[in-house]
C-alpha cells in the first residue's frame, strides 16, 4: 500500500504526530459522526423499532408501543384477501411496465443514438418525465384523460377512433392499465437515459466491421448492439421493476384506491393506507418488511451485478 | 440493396423522386390529419397511418439509396420528433396553456389554446393560503434538506471511501440498505417516534423527515464519486504538507464538484418532488406543495386552469435545474434510479 511510503515522508504533518493508523481512525470518526448520527437515528433506530411494531397491537397512547401480540400481525397476512388483491395488483403494474417501458426506451435510445440536427434538444426533452414532480404528472393527465373537459377524448373523437371520449379513469381494470401507461409515460425517459450512456461506449469499429461484413442494420443490432447491451437491459429491467414496486403517488393522486374498493391496491399502497389511514402501525410495519424484502433483494441483484462488473 | 453499384444515372434520380414523395406524404397527411382533429372532415384515421408509414419507407428507402445512411438519420429525426411530441404536448397543452385558461372556458368544452389568456389563475392559486404555505415550506426545506444532506453525505462518504476504520464494511453495507429502504418502510417507524417526540406537523420535523429521505441517497452518490478519485492526487498533497482536511478540500473537491452539486439536485429533486412523506406529515399546519396539490385534486370541486398553474410553479424549479444540469444528471441517473 502506499500509505507505507507516505508514513515515511510526510512526518510532522499529520495530526499531533499520531500514527498514519490513528490519524486516519481520526478524521473517520471526525467526519463520520454527523453521518452516522443520522443514520442510526433516522434509519437504524426505526428499523429496529418497526421489528418491535410488527408484534404489537395497536397503541391507545400515541408514540408509545401496543400490548405484546406475538406472530399475530405476521400471521394475518395468510388470511387477508386484500392482501392477495394488492399482491396480484403489483404484478399487474410491474409486468406492463417492465416489458413496455425497457422495450419502449430501448426504441428510444437507438433512435436518438442516431446522428441527426437537434438530438441534444431530443436529448434534453427526455428529462422532462424524469424531473416533473409526480403529482403534477398525475393532475395533468386528470385533466388530460377527463371525459368532458379533456383534450386527448375530444382528439380520439375527431380522429374518428371513438364515438365518444372514453371513461380513461373509471372502469376495472381499465384504471390500473391507465395508470401504469401514465407511469410508463413517466418512466420510459429515465430507461431512455440508461442506454443512451451505455450505446457511447459502444465500439464503433464493431459496427463498421459488421457493416463491411454486410451485415444489415437488423442484424447489426441483434448480433452486436443488443449483446452488448444486455447488461444493461437486465439493468433496466430492475430499475423499473423497483420504481414500479414503490409506485404510489400516482395511484394516491389520481383514485385513492379505486374504482370500487381496492381496484387500484398495489402493495405499497396497501401500506400506506394500513399504517397511516387506519393507524394500524403493527401490520403496516409487517407489510412494510414485505415490500422492503422484494425491494432489498432486487437492489441487491443490481449493485452487486454492478461491482462485479455484470451489468452496467 | 447496396449502393455502390455503378448503374446509370436513373437510380439516384428515382431514388430522389422516391425520397421526395415519401417527404410529400408525411407532410401532407399530418397537415390533414391537425385539420382533421382540429375541425374534423370525415378522413378516416387508417389514412393517415397508411400515409405516414408508406412516406417514411419511401423516405428511407430512397435517402439511403443517395447517401448511405442518409435516410435512417432523417427517419431517426422523424421519429425524434415524435418522441419529443409525446412528451411535449401533455405538458405544454394541459400544464403551460391550460393554466392561462379562465374558469369559465371550462364550459365551452377543451380548448387548445386558451381563448382568453389570462394569469388570473395565479392570483386566486396564491389566495389559497394551504398552497401559498406550501409553496414556502416546500422552497424552505427542500433547499434545507439538500444543503444539511449534501454536507453530512459528504465527510460521511469520503470517510467510507477513503479512510480505514473499524467498522467500515458494516458501515459501507449499512448505507446500501438505507439507500434501497422503500420509504414506507422508513416511514411506519419514524411517525410511530415522531408522534412520541411530538414531531408531527411541525417544519422541524417536515425537514428532519426529508433529510431521512434524502440522505442514503447523496451517501450513497458520493461513495462511488470519492472511490473513483486517484488516491494518489490525495497522496502527493499530503505529501507536499497538506493535512488531511487540506487535501480533502483543495485537491478531492475541487475535482468532484460537479458529482457533488448533482447529488445536491438529486437531492432537491427527491425532496421536491416527494408525495409521501410530506403528506404522512402533515395533519393541519405544515403542508407542503406535493400534499397541497392533490388538495386541488379534489374529484369534484377542482378548477383545472388553477392545478396546472399549481403544476406549472411546481414543475419550474426542477425543471430548471434539470436542464441546465443535464450532462451531468444524465451520467448519474443509473445510481440515482433506485429511489
Amino acid at each position: 500500500m502506499t500509505a507505507e511510503t507516505i508514513t515515511v515522508s510526510e512526518r510532522g504533518n499529520r495530526l499531533s504526530g499520531l500514527s498514519i493508523r490513528r490519524e486516519n481512525q481520526a478524521y473517520a470518526a471526525l467526519f463520520l459522526i454527523p453521518t452516522a448520527a443520522l443514520f442510526i437515528g433516522l434509519i437504524g433506530y426505526p428499523v429496529l423499532y418497526s421489528l418491535l411494531l410488527t408484534v404489537t397491537g395497536r397503541s391507545t397512547v400515541p408514540g408509545r408501543l401496543g400490548p405484546f401480540v406475538g406472530l399475530d400481525n405476521w400471521l394475518r397476512i395468510t388470511a387477508d384477501p386484500i392482501f392477495m388483491q394488492a399482491a396480484g395488483q403489483t404484478l399487474m403494474y410491474v409486468i406492463p411496465s417492465a416489458v413496455l417501458g425497457v422495450v419502449i426506451g430501448l426504441a428510444v435510445a437507438l433512435v436518438l443514438n442516431e446522428h441527426f440536427p437537434g438530438r441534444s434538444l431530443a436529448r434534453a426533452a427526455l428529462l422532462i418525465p424524469w424531473a416533473l414532480p409526480p403529482v403534477v404528472v398525475a393532475a395533468m393527465f386528470q385533466w388530460f384523460l377527463d371525459s368532458r373537459r379533456g383534450l386527448l377524448g375530444e382528439w380520439l373523437v375527431n380522429a374518428g377512433l371513438v364515438d365518444q371520449p372514453p371513461l380513461f379513469l373509471s372502469g376495472v381494470p381499465g384504471t390500473l392499465y391507465m395508470l401504469t401507461a401514465i407511469h410508463i409515460w413517466k418512466t420510459f425517459s429515465l430507461i431512455a437515459l440508461i442506454f443512451l450512456v451505455a450505446l457511447q461506449y459502444l465500439p464503433e469499429e464493431t459496427i463498421n466491421a459488421a457493416r463491411i461484413d454486410g451485415a444489415a442494420r437488423w442484424q447489426r443490432f441483434r448480433h452486436v448492439v443488443l449483446p452488448f447491451l444486455r447488461p444493461t437491459l437486465i439493468a433496466a429491467v430492475i430499475i423499473q421493476v423497483l420504481i414500479t414496486i414503490q409506485l404510489f403517488d400516482l395511484i394516491f393522486a389520481l383514485t385513492g384506491g379505486g374504482p370500487g374498493r381496492y381496484s387500484t391496491y398495489n402493495l405499497y399502497f396497501y401500506t400506506f393506507k394500513t399504517t397511516f389511514e387506519q393507524t394500524d402501525f403493527g401490520y403496516g410495519a409487517v407489510l412494510a418488511y414485505i415490500v422492503t424484502a422484494f425491494v432489498v433483494v432486487l437492489a441487491l441483484l443490481l449493485t452487486r451485478g454492478r461491482a462485479r462488473g455484470l451489468l452496467s | 440493396m447496396t449502393t455502390n453499384e455503378p448503374r446509370a444515372a436513373t437510380k439516384p434520380l428515382i431514388a430522389r423522386a422516391a425520397a421526395i414523395a415519401g417527404a410529400g406524404l408525411i407532410v401532407g397527411a399530418a397537415v390533414l390529419e391537425l385539420v382533421q382533429i382540429a375541425r374534423p372532415f370525415g378522413l378516416p384515421f387508417w389514412i393517415w397511418v397508411v400515409a405516414t408509414l408508406a412516406g417514411l419507407t419511401l423516405l428511407w428507402r430512397g435517402l439511403n439509396a443517395l447517401r448511405q445512411d442518409l435516410g435512417a438519420r432523417v427517419v431517426a429525426s422523424l421519429l425524434a420528433l415524435g418522441v419529443v411530441l409525446l412528451i411535449v404536448v401533455p405538458f405544454g397543452f394541459v400544464v403551460v396553456l391550460g393554466s392561462l385558461q379562465r374558469r369559465a372556458d371550462l364550459l365551452t368544452g377543451p380548448h387548445v389554446l386558451p381563448p382568453a389568456p389570462t394569469t388570473i389563475a395565479f392570483d386566486q392559486l396564491m389566495r389559497i393560503p394551504y398552497f401559498e404555505a406550501g409553496l414556502r415550506n416546500s422552497l424552505l426545506v427542500s433547499t434545507t434538506a439538500a444543503i444539511v444532506t449534501t454536507l453530512l453525505g459528504l465527510l460521511g462518504a469520503y470517510a467510507i471511501a477513503r479512510l480505514r476504520f473499524p467498522g467500515r464494511g458494516a458501515t459501507y453495507t449499512g448505507v446500501m440498505v438505507a439507500y434501497m429502504l422503500p420509504g414506507v418502510a422508513l416511514l411506519v417507524p419514524l411517525v410511530a417516534i415522531f408522534k412520541g417526540l411530538g414531531l408531527i406537523d411541525t417544519l422541524p420535523g417536515m425537514a428532519i423527515g426529508h433529510i431521512a429521505l434524502t440522505v442514503p441517497l447523496v451517501t450513497w452518490i458520493l461513495i462511488g464519486t470519492f472511490d473513483g478519485v486517484e488516491p494518489d492526487l490525495e497522496h502527493a498533497a499530503r505529501i507536499d504538507g497538506a493535512s488531511r482536511l487540506q487535501a480533502l478540500r483543495r485537491v478531492v473537491l475541487p475535482v468532484t464538484v460537479p458529482s457533488i452539486v448533482t447529488a445536491a439536485v438529486f437531492a432537491f429533486v427527491l425532496s421536491w418532488n416527494d408525495l409521501l412523506v410530506s403528506k404522512v406529515l402533515y395533519v393541519g399546519s405544515t403542508p407542503m406543495l406535493a400534499p397541497a396539490i392533490v388538495n386541488l385534486m379534489d374529484p369534484i370541486n377542482r378548477i383545472e386552469p388553477q392545478l396546472s398553474m399549481a403544476g406549472l410553479i411546481a414543475s419550474i424549479p426542477v425543471l430548471t435545474l434539470a436542464l441546465l444540469m443535464q450532462r451531468y444528471l444524465i451520467r448519474g441517473l443509473g445510481e440515482g434510479a433506485v429511489k
